[in-house]
């Protein structure tokens, strides 16, 4: 299990590399000149200039992609062009506020997603089943913006009993959590359901039959272990890119996390901040995938990685 | 000696598109208490769906109807509920296929424990302490630490032991085995055998036996009955059976066994398939396949008809 976890860091350092790579050369491709966002319309020439030479700008693109990964050696990630601060700084200072989001968002998600998931595995081909998952899909269809906003109409400004947007604790964790929930919550129900559905066919849930256990008794201790594996694998993806933020909720909320501060970082071709940022999302991502086979371990007695 | 099972014109139906097929027609057989009944017959000829019926583990949907007996109970007849206190502790199932009728991601020990906990009310230490014991029953060499792993740790004998230590650990009045050497190697396939056939012996246990192995029928059996088609077509001990078959399909049956001994003949196996659900022949369903087979058989169907005690043959040859 250690060799396998020292195998696979090893693997995450050369995806790492690609990534910014990768991220580096899109940057590039971009035909947007940060200097000139910065100096402001009316910058006279030799001022955006003088700002490119400053920003170290003017070096052809790959002295300075080495330049930035030497300094990332060292742990650090740059000054954004725009805020003028350490990137590592303005990450951490919305890396809580993100945190809460990601996981209030993935918590609604489950606790929609895998009851129903169960409800319908269990009802499946009867009426209730149909009706559930018609609503599933509409859910999933449905603009997160859109949803987000009649939520807010009707319990934030009908019924006053959350706040209309912003991050000040717990209460106005709520509205985000939920409309990501209903939205994201099919997935869930579709890969739980269909996992459950072949499980209650395998032969030892008709040795648990026969062993006089009841209907509750197969599907929570017998089936249910079985059948997740699947959503595990979704769920760990999931919440690295939630971690990463969560635009459309960020923005329709007001909610300052990462999600806003990469998406400002693109407009403003804040170069140093849309690296930092991209490559935090890549490594979560890697990260929860790592711990994701690791938890399979747990799940499945018989996955073993000596 | 009275019976601890009693099937009673037993018929079950299932469901293709939108009609129902019979898939057993008029089952009858009781098994007395200590006594082995095997039933015999081809794939597909509706043993495996007699003896789930009679667990009453068949998917919703299907058509039951006749009785099942077990003490004085109709089976068919109790609630769900009901059923659920009688499935693992009165009645044990083992089936073919060890690798896989045990929870992968459950301990062995855990497994067997269920049971106990379902229907004795046993947890903590004093289950823990019963499974393993049930273990060692079964001849599994360190119960304590094979209690503790996983099904994929252990080979398919060992996986059927389990099976086995499963349905007897709350001493049932009666053990249906489908098939439950059928996987399995030669070699295993006679422990296993003498593993059931002790255990049944201590408790006074009754055993269903399904198999479509002849040599597994000689060596457990007290008793037999033969299935063709969804139909019982020959009952009688096994000495009779052997001895003196009367049913063609028994005949045909016997004759697609080779001998090693004496002199060595070609193999006769019977002509032709066994008909599909869908389109069952009218009249004695064997007929079709059948080297004696009169223009009476296609017609109607025969009933049994008696050919010594407990010897009884559905053939219009005996008429």
């Amino acid at each position: 299990m250690l060799s396998f976890i020292i195998r696979r860091l090893g693997a995450t350092v050369i995806v790492l590399f690609g990534i910014s790579v990768l991220t580096f050369i899109l940057i590039y491709a971009i035909p947007s000149d940060p200097a000139r966002i910065i100096a402001g319309q009316h910058a006279s020439l030799a001022t955006i200039k003088e700002i490119r030479h400053n920003l170290g700008l003017d070096k052809p693109v790959p002295i300075q992609y080495i330049d930035y990964m030497g300094r990332l050696f060292h742990g650090n990630l740059g000054t954004s062009f725009i805020y003028n601060e350490p990137v590592t700084q303005l990450i951490m200072s919305r890396l809580g506020a993100t945190v809460e989001l990601a996981l209030g968002c993935w918590i609604a998600e489950l606790l929609i997603g895998i009851p129903l998931g169960i409800f319908t595995a269990r009802r499946a081909r009867k009426p209730s089943d149909y009706v559930v998952s018609a609503l599933a899909l509409i859910a999933m269809s449905l603009p997160v913006f859109w949803l987000g906003l009649i939520l807010m109409y009707y319990f934030g400004f009908i019924h006053p009993w959350f706040p209309l947007g912003g991050n000040s604790g717990f209460t106005s964790l709520i509205l985000p959590s939920l409309t990501y929930g209903v939205t994201g919550a099919a997935v869930y129900m579709r890969l739980l359901k269909s996992s459950m559905l072949e499980v209650m066919n395998q032969d030892y849930i008709r040795t648990a039959r026969a062993k006089g256990a009841g209907e509750n008794r197969i599907i929570w201790r017998h089936a249910l272990r079985n059948a997740l594996i699947p959503v595990i694998t979704y769920g760990s993806i999931d919440i690295g890119t939630l971690l990463s933020g969560v635009i459309l909720i960020e923005a329709t909320f007001n909610w300052n996390g990462l999600g806003m501060l990469a998406y400002q970082a693109i407009q403003q071709s804040d170069i140093p901040v849309i690296m930092g940022t991209v490559l935090l999302t890549a490594v979560l991502v890697v990260l929860f995938n790592l711990l994701t086979d690791i938890v399979y371990v747990f799940v499945d007695p018989r996955i073993r990685y000596d | 000696m009275s019976n601890v099972l009693e099937v009673n014109h037993l018929q079950i139906q299932f469901k293709i598109g939108e009609r129902y097929h019979e898939a057993v027609q008029d089952v009858s057989f009781s098994i007395r208490q200590g006594e082995t009944l095997g039933l015999v017959g081809e794939s597909g000829c509706g043993k495996s769906v007699t003896s789930l019926s009679i667990m009453r583990l068949l998917a919703k949907g299907t058509k039951i109807s006749g009785e099942v007996k077990y003490g004085d109970r109709d089976l068919l007849k109790l609630s769900e509920s009901q059923m659920r206190k009688i499935r693992g502790n009165e009645i044990g199932m083992i089936f073919q296929e060890p690798m896989t009728s045990l929870n992968p991601v459950h301990r062995i020990g855990r497994q067997i424990v269920e049971s106990l906990l379902l229907h004795r009310g046993l947890t903590g230490k004093r289950a823990a302490d019963t499974a393993i014991e049930m273990l060692a029953r079964v001849g599994i060499p360190r119960p304590e630490q094979i209690a503790q792993e996983y099904p994929h740790q252990l080979s398919g004998g060992m996986r059927q032991r389990v099976m086995i230590a499963i349905a007897m650990a709350c001493n049932p009045g009666l053990l249906i085995a489908d098939e439950p050497t059928t996987a399995l190697d030669v070699t295993i396939q006679a422990q296993i055998l003498d593993l059931m056939r002790n255990l049944a012996s201590e408790h006074r246990t009754s055993i269903l036996l399904i198999t479509h192995d002849l040599g597994v029928v000689a060596e457990m059996c007290d008793r037999v009955a033969v299935m063709y088609a969804g139909k019982i077509v020959e009952q009688g001990t096994v000495r009779q059976i052997f001895h003196n078959p009367q049913h063609p399909y028994t005949k045909g049956l016997l004759n697609s066994i080779p001998k090693i001994t004496g002199e060595r003949k070609r193999l006769q196996p019977i002509e032709g398939n066994v008909p599909s659900l869908r389109n069952m022949p009218q009249g004695c369903r064997f007929a079709p396949r059948c080297p004696h087979a009169l223009d009476k058989c296609r017609v109607s169907a025969p009933e049994f008809f008696e050919i010594e005690e407990e010897h009884k043959s559905q053939c219009w040859l005996h008429a």
